[in-house]
Parts: structure tokens; sequence; C-alpha cells
């Protein structure tokens, strides 16, 4: 659909206007039909036309007879500020309607410092924030993606949450939605299909301390789970981006879950079960999207693609099947992982590692199962193909830690020099960055009940690398603590965290997650002004304490949780999945394939 | 060799020029037009394109030279066909030339709407027309415009086109003059130095 002329006006003085106008190769034709539904990523642009959460869902939705999928992105400020200014409502990018015209938006949660963003999206679109101001004449306001695991914080403005995997939820919903009009009939009947949760009909009750005393709910809501991802939707045609995005290629979804468990990690936790698809599937998806876009890479994406069972098999696939001229991306490789034979094809100078932790000991701790030798093969490797500029990323104020380990960050990089200067390469031309970033306690692992660092530690543990880092060509950059903090607070908060968050965004808080935007005066203000304390939601947490996000269940047993983090400060590894069953409690639900 | 002529409108001269040449070579792939390869280190498809227009400005009269061996009509058939919205290929030749797309289109034609009425005489005779550069400098341009005159409810005028003299400083001049609204700015046509059209002098 054209582009009004109040909007091609607007376009005219913002930087980047091709991020507003639609049209990419590949939009479906779109006319508004019985179910309007429109899919919103909460940042910009370039990030968005990245994710592949919002394709699927797109997908998922178009597929369902009735209904439309049409999308939105988060304007940058300038963008945003003359909508405001000539009163033109944030609309959509496919057929340019207004977001308060829709019968249903979704919000894909990604990232915690992204919630304020879903607010200003709200505001420019002329939707009352709060749910309990939005009448039947708004739409249905819903939200998914990794960080709805925790919906609490977003309680006070969302009608609908859908935990888990979009698939068949979605479906479900968006078939739901178009036999019953009436919203509150509509949300009601919705929590029988399996991953819907609707704030409004549950109340929490607290202690007058603030914890948790119970939810007016009787059973748990069960995540929504996709047990056939083989056959599950893919979106074979994507949008050819108009302005440069964040990772500009074909993506293949190579497997869902991880069999890792690394304490820290969320997605490791909260995406159980793996599941692999199958290579021809894949080649067969990867093909189709080449063919469909002209994009001249392909993304092999997974949580970590080198445990991928049949990553041999798919790779010699898609190189028979591909145009010769199509490189493979494997973003994600753990060093242990790390082969000759999956070494990427489009970066020939820099490859990034995460040991997460400086020792052994601390490595253990977090069940991050690398070995020093793990280490050195892969960087051998990496170094024998011609690499000459490694990034590092850890993590500071992980249960446990101690100088030591800090210490420890500093031995590996002089381990990798070592390394490299063993392949008969001159010292000097290697480059190393080491990136530190704060450890956040996230649901649904078993370091949810941590403490978060606080600032002076940060600086205390930062002030000692960069004493001891001190080599030529090594840079050493650290996360900003204000904003790790409010991020720790976010993703572990209760309904309480709304109120903040709606101040936050009044006194002009979005777009968080942009180190240049983010300011944590205002933040800071917003939690005094609502008598919410940071520190009661960065602190340990009691072990029988009723948390925020207990009323999900995502398979995982808290026993076990609890069993990992008595492991953890026992420095015991549990080890992969591959090496059999954990019992994480997944396996009650669903047959895993390892 | 072939030489493509092309417009952008439609939303599309929103799109910049270095994405615009991202998404030709995409478009090539998708069209399964074979674009020939640089040698070099980092091979790059060989493809030449006019000098860039500002973003927002439409254009009927853009240029680009695509190494391959596709026949003309072949190419723009291809091209069409998987182009995204508001790129179009008008007419495409063979050539065995890049054909100076950058260097030989010196000046080019715009048609202007938006600025407040003005006696277009009152610019042709002015001495020196000075238009604030990038860096700060200030620049007499006024041998640069070439000819105005009013014309389909705006301006139409001759300027010069990758030598220094960008349509969107010329306008913020006259709007800064006379006042203006919602502008709109159409490239009709690229010129060579004797004034004609390039296809004129080089596509037949």
């Amino acid at each position: 659909m054209e582009l009004n002329e109040k909007i091609k006006k607007i376009l005219k003085r913002v930087e980047k206007p091709a991020r507003y106008i639609g049209g990419e190769y590949g939009e479906r034709a779109l006319s508004p039909s019985a179910l309007n539904y429109c899919i919103c990523f909460p940042d910009v642009y370039e990030v968005a036309m990245s994710n592949l959460s919002i394709r699927i869902v797109s997908e998922v939705i178009n597929r369902v007879e009735g209904a439309v999928c049409d999308r939105c992105f988060a304007p940058w400020t300038d963008f945003g500020d003359e909508l405001k200014k000539n009163g033109v409502p944030l609309y959509s990018l496919g057929m340019k309607m207004p977001l308060k015209d829709f019968d249903m938006i979704g919000f894909t949660l990604q990232y915690e410092m992204s919630y304020t963003t879903i607010l200003y999206m709200l505001d420019l679109a002329g939707i009352p924030l709060l749910r309990t101001e939005r009448g039947d004449d708004y739409p249905i306001i819903q939200a998914g993606g990794p960080c709805a695991v925790n919906p609490e914080p977003l309680a006070d403005f969302i009608d609908i949450f859908v935990i888990g995997d979009g698939e068949e939820s979605m479906r479900d919903l968006a078939e739901l939605k178009l036999k019953i009009s009436d919203k509150r009939e509509f949300l009601k009947a919705a929590t029988a299909i399996q991953g819907v949760y609707v704030p409004s009909l549950m109340e929490v009750e607290y202690f007058p301390d603030g914890r948790i005393k119970g939810f007016s709910i009787d059973k748990p809501i069960k995540k929504s789970l996709c047990r056939d991802l083989d056959g599950g939707a893919f979106p074979e045609k994507m949008l050819v981006p108009n302005v440069e995005s964040v990772f500009d290629r074909a993506v293949i979804e190579v497997m869902r879950g991880c069999y890792r468990g690394c304490r820290f990690c969320q997605a490791g936790f909260i995406y159980r079960p793996v599941r692999p698809r199958k290579p021809e599937t894949l080649c067969a998806q990867a093909v189709k999207l080449i063919e469909n876009t002209g994009f001249d890479e392909v993304g092999l994406n997974s949580l970590s693609t080198g445990d991928y069972p049949y990553l041999k098999d798919l790779i010699k696939k898609l190189k028979c099947e591909l145009p010769k001229d199509v490189k493979l991306a494997l973003p994600s490789l753990r060093l242990d992982s790390f082969d000759g034979e999956f070494v990427q094809e489009t970066k020939k100078n820099s490859l990034t590692f995460a040991p997460e932790a400086g020792t052994q000991r601390l490595r253990d701790v977090i069940n991050k199962d690398i070995t020093e030798d793990d280490v050195e093969r892969g960087l051998n490797m990496a170094f024998e193909n011609g690499y000459s500029g490694i990034k590092l990323y850890f993590m500071f104020g992980l249960p446990t830690e101690t100088d030591e380990d800090i210490y420890g960050i500093s031995d590996i990089v002089a381990k990798i020099r070592k390394i490299y200067s063993a392949n008969k390469n001159k010292e000097r031309n290697l480059r190393i960055s080491v990136s530190a970033s704060t450890f956040i306690p996230k649901p649904f692992t078993p370091f949810q009940w941590e403490a978060q660092i606080t600032e002076e530690d940060v600086k205390h543990k930062a002030g000692l690398l960069r004493e001891k880092l001190f080599y030529r060509n090594t840079n050493l950059s650290w996360n900003d603590f204000a904003l790790s903090e409010i991020e720790a607070v976010l993703a572990r908060g209760d309904r309480k965290v709304g109120k903040v968050l709606y101040s936050a965004y009044k006194k002009g808080c979005y777009f968080d997650g942009w180190s240049d935007k983010f300011d944590p005066e205002k933040w800071n203000a917003a939690f005094e002004e609502n008598g919410v304390d940071k520190r009661f939601y960065t602190r340990e947490w009691g072990e029988d304490e009723i948390l925020p996000w207990d009323f999900i269940d995502c398979f995982i047993d808290k026993k076990f949780l609890l069993k990992e983090r008595k492991k953890a400060y026992a420095g015991e590894v549990t080890g992969s999945c591959k090496q059999g069953c954990k019992a994480c409690g997944i396996q009650k639900t669903f047959r895993c394939d390892v | 060799m072939i030489l493509m002529r092309y417009c952008k409108d439609g939303g599309a001269e929103f799109i910049s020029h270095l994405d615009m040449l991202k998404n030709f070579g995409r478009t090539f792939a998708r069209a399964k037009i074979a674009v020939k390869y640089s040698a070099g280190y980092h091979p790059h498809m060989l493809v030449y394109m006019s000098a860039p227009i500002g973003v927002g400005i439409k254009s009927y009269s853009e240029y680009c030279v695509v190494d391959t061996d596709e026949t003309a009509e072949e190419f723009k058939r291809k091209f069409n066909l998987y182009s995204q919205s508001g790129i179009k290929c008008t007419a495409a030749w063979e050539t065995d030339s890049k054909k100076g797309v950058a260097s030989d289109i010196v000046k080019a034609q715009y048609l202007i709407k938006g600025i407040n009425d003005f006696e277009p005489k009152e610019i042709s005779d002015l001495d020196e027309f000075i238009i604030t550069a990038r860096d700060g400098s200030e620049k007499n341009v006024r041998n640069l415009i070439y000819s105005i005159e009013k014309a389909d409810g705006g301006i139409r005028c001759v300027l010069g086109f990758g030598n220094g003299l960008r349509v969107e400083k010329f306008v913020e001049k006259l709007v800064g003059f006379y006042g203006g609204d919602d502008i709109d700015i159409t490239k009709e046509e690229g010129l060579t130095a004797d004034g004609r059209p390039f296809e004129e002098s080089k596509c037949q």
C-alpha cells in the first residue's frame, strides 16, 4: 500500500527513511482480513529484520485462513518525534495501517531492556499503555519470546502472553480469535491453549516484606512446545531488507535447544528439549531461501551449532546444493566444537569465543564444559586457518568467583599469544579483544537464586584485569553496571516492577539497550518514585521462596535446578545431554533425541 | 555488458545509494543474471552506477552498467521480474564499455515542487549563487545553474551533477529566499556536457 503524503513529508526529514517504507522484495501483498495481526519488534529496523522468531510467527499467522500478519518495528527517535508532532499514529510497514486498527498486536520479548520500547511503540500508536485502560475498541496486546518466561514485569501492560514455542500456540490463538470477537470472552477461552497466560485472570498475593505469598491459579501454566520442529512452520521466503541489517543473510534454524546446560544460560534451559531438524529439511529450506532472496550467505543458527549432530552431513549437502558463491556462517560455535571443516567461510580474520570464566574451577562451577586442552586445540585450528583476531567473552560476578578467576582471564590471553607465536605468526599481528559483562541471574536456571554483584565489585574486578592485561593490541571492555543491574531487576521482577517501567517510560526512557539512550538517573528516579528497591531483586533469593515466575512450567524440575546449584558450589560438572540424560524433567514430557 | 536505465520511485527513492548497490546484487542473484566478478583478493560484482542522488529524490533517469553476457531484452525482463517495488529497468542496451555512466553525466534536469512562487529570472540574473558545502566552506555555484524555468506546477532546472552542486543544497537556498514546504524533487534526465540526454548521445 502507498505511503500517505504526511508520512512522505516526514520521511524527508529523518535519518535512514528506508526503515519506514516497507515494500521490500518478498513482501506479500497484504490486505485487511477477518483477523488483522501485527507482529511488533521493539527495536529498530536493522535489528528487527535480522530476527527469525518474528518471521516464524508471521508465517504461522499467515497460514491461518482469514488471518493476515503485518509487521511494525520501533521507529528511531527522530521519526518517532515527527510522528508525534504531526499527529501520525504508528503504522504497519505492509498495509501502512495504524496499529490501533489491528485486532491483535504481538510483541516479541528478546531482551529485558526493550520493555520500555514496547511502551514507546504503544504510545506512538495512540494505544493506552495500561491494559486496564484499554477498552474493547483497542487491539489485544500480546507478547511472547524468551523473556516471556517471566512475564510479570509486563503484566500491567500486556493482555495475553504466549510462553514457549509459537508454532502451534500462535496458530491456535489466531484461530480462536477468528471465532470469538469479544475481548473478555476470548481471553478467558485462550487460557485453554497451552502456553497462554492472561495476567488479568491471576492475582498475586505478597507478604508485607514484598516476597510472594501465592498465586490465585490452581495449576501452573505449561509452556507451549513444538514437538515436531522438522515439520513446523518455517518461512521459505523472507524479506530482503531495504537497509543493511545486523545480519544480512538467509537463516536456517538447525536445531532448537542446547545439549550443554551451562548454569547461567537461560536459553539453554527454556528452549529444552533439543530438537534438531533433518539435514534434508534444512538443505531444502536453505536452497529456497537463497533462491527467494538473492543473499550470498546462509546462517546456520542455533544455540550451539557445533553440537548439531548432523553438521558434517549438512555442510556437505549445502555445499553441494547451494550456488557455489554462497557462503556458510556458523555463528554459535564453542571452542571444543571448533573444527577446521566448520571454519567460517565469511570472515577470515576474527573469531569470537566465549570461555565465560578465567579458570577451569569456575568453568566447572558454571558447567561450561570446556577444558584448557579444548581451548588450545580450537585456537591452534583457528590460527592455522589464518585467523589473527580473537574476541573473548567473559562474565564478572559468577557465583564463587575470586580474584584468582579474574587473573585466569589474563592467563588465557597470555596463552593465546603463546599459541599464536608457536604457529609461526608474528605476535604483534594478533589482536585480542576481551569483553566482560556482569553476570545476571535469570529465571529457570540453576543460578536463578543467586545475588548479582555490586558496582564496587565490578570496579574491583575490572581494575584487577586492567592491571594484568597490559599487552600490545589487547583491548578490554566491560558492560555498564547500571544497565546490567536494571536488566537483572527486570529479569527477576514481579508485578511491582511494572510501575517502575511505567514511570521510567514517562520520564523518557526507551531504547535502553542503546548505550547512548540509556539514562540511569531517570531509572533511579523511577525506582525511588515507586518505592521499589533494586537490591530486593538483585539479592540472593531464598531457596524456599516463591519466585515471581513459579507459576510457569517450562518442564524443568525445580529440584533439578537446585541440585545443579549445589553441584555448582561443589565445582561438579554435569556435562552435556549427549553424554546421557541428566533427568532435568523435560524427559517426562518429551522423548529427547540424544 | 548491459547499460540499463532505471527509475527509483514509489518509496524506493528513500533507499540510499549503497543499499541500492547491495540490493542490485541480490536482484541479479534472484533473477539468475550471471554477472562477472572482479578477479582481486575480494571479488566483487562488476557493476558501475551513475553518481549517487540524495535520499528522497525520485529519479527516472538512473544508469548502471552491468558486466554480463545477457541480451538487453532478456536482462530487462529478468530484472523487472525480480526487482523490488519502486525500482524498474525502463530500458537496456548491449554495450562493450562502461559508457562513462559515472563520469559523462555532468548535468541533470530536475523538476522541483513545493517552493513558493518566484520569478526564475531572479536566479538566472544573479552573478553569484553561494551555497555552504558540507565542510562549512562557502562556494559560488552560479556556473553550475544552466537553466531555470517555471513548468508543471513547479520549476524545471538544469544543474551540474556529480561535480560540486547537490540539488538539495540548491533547493535549500531557494527555500531560504522564497519559503516553501513539502519539497518534492524529481531527477528527470541525466545530461552530458553538451546538454544532450545521456542515452541520446551514448546509447544509440
